[in-house]
Formats: C-alpha cells, structure tokens, sequence
C-alpha cells in the first residue's frame, strides 16, 4: 500500500506555507491540518489530488 | 532557534538549517539511502524517512567494546591498548577516563570507565593511575566546522 504521493506531498508542502507565512498559522495548527488531510488521503488511499470530484 | 522538525515534508536546506549540519553532508545522505519522495527539484524528504534514516545511520555506526578495549576513533574500531597498558585519569570521585595508545596509528584512546571497575580491569591490562597530572589550559580549541551556526561565537563578532 502507498505510504504518500508525491505529487500531494508537493500541493501540501505549498498550502502549508501559504498557511504558514500569509495567514501566520502556527507549527501546532499546521499539524493538526496535516494530520486531517493525511486521514483524508489514507481515506482515498493517496490517490492524486488531480482526480478529486468536487 | 526552533529545532523542532515538522514531521513532514522537508527540503535540503531546511533540513541543513534546523539539524545544523552543512547542506552537501545533507545531500551525501542521499547515495547512503536516504529516500527523496521522487526525483523533481526542489528535492524534499518525507519527515518519517529522515527520522528512520538518522536513526538507522546512527545504529550502524555504533560499535560495542568489548572488556579491555578502547574505541580508537581514527582507525573507527575497537582495539586492545598498546603493550597491555592504560592510564587511569579521575574526571570525578567516583569515574573517570582510560587512556591507552593505539598499537596500529599510535593515537590516544579513551574510554570512560567507573572507579569500582579499575580493579576488575587490572586482571586484564595493567592500569596505571598517574599522579600530577593536570596543567592549566590557556586557550579554547576552536571548533573546525566553518558552518556550526552560533555566529556570537565567532572572533569577529567577540
């Protein structure tokens, strides 16, 4: 079973420090949002987030 | 400064910054196994494999001494003391350091070893315990390491 995709890894690694630096959200806070959107893709077993169907 | 790693996604330079280690000795730990999450640049580590990896380099490098032997840091192995001889120098009341010659680089040895050990040592070496022999050191070595960080350390800023 994948253990993460990196394509996700990247668009994560972005949205954190737009999290991080433009609306000053704290390490503590970012962590809680990594572990939601980890569960999230353990839940879609790390599909891409390409293929997400709003 | 924070040394905190976030358990995530890590770039090189972060990881140079936050474990205080120059950035090529970061790279270096690619070709010893350190996995990327894939080949595009900038190049990022997942969190996990870094911490599973120092971990893992940390246990490899680890060598046991086995009674009598001193770890010779240059040759990186542990070796009988030159001539069956160390000395005993007290660092406290209760401990303190075996220093013996390497028989192969000729280099010191050291090894930390407690005071009510000494004797059960002497069936196997002949330790000596000189006497007299602390000096006053005048001067600071000065570290090697041109990346170590801590710039209110520096000559320059003093």
């Amino acid at each position: 079973m994948a253990r993460h995709n990196a394509r996700n890894e990247r668009i994560k690694r972005r949205y954190f420090t737009y999290l991080r630096e433009a609306l000053g959200f704290s390490e503590a806070t970012l962590d809680g949002i990594a572990k939601a959107l980890h569960r999230f893709e353990t839940f879609t077993a790390f599909r891409d987030f390409k293929t997400f169907d709003a | 400064m924070r040394r905190r790693l976030n358990p995530q996604r890590v770039k090189v330079d972060e990881i140079s910054e936050r474990l205080r280690v120059h950035p090529n000795t970061v790279r270096s730990w690619f070709g010893r196994g350190l996995p990327k999450i894939d080949d595009e640049r900038p190049t990022i580590v997942y969190g996990q494999d870094l911490f599973d990896f120092l971990d893992d380099l940390r246990r490899r490098s680890k060598q046991a001494c086995p009674p009598g032997y001193l770890y010779c840091v240059k040759c990186r192995v542990p070796r009988w003391p030159a001539g069956d001889m160390v000395d005993y120098v007290p660092l406290s009341p209760k401990s303190g350091n075996l220093r013996g010659i390497c028989p192969v680089c000729d280099r010191m040895m050291y090894r930390r070893i407690s005071l009510t050990k000494v004797d059960q040592l002497r069936a196997l070496l002949d330790v000596a315990i000189p006497e007299g022999e602390r000096r006053i050191n005048e001067s600071r070595q000065p570290s090697v390491n041109c990346e170590s960080g801590d710039g209110d350390q520096t000559h320059g800023q003093a």
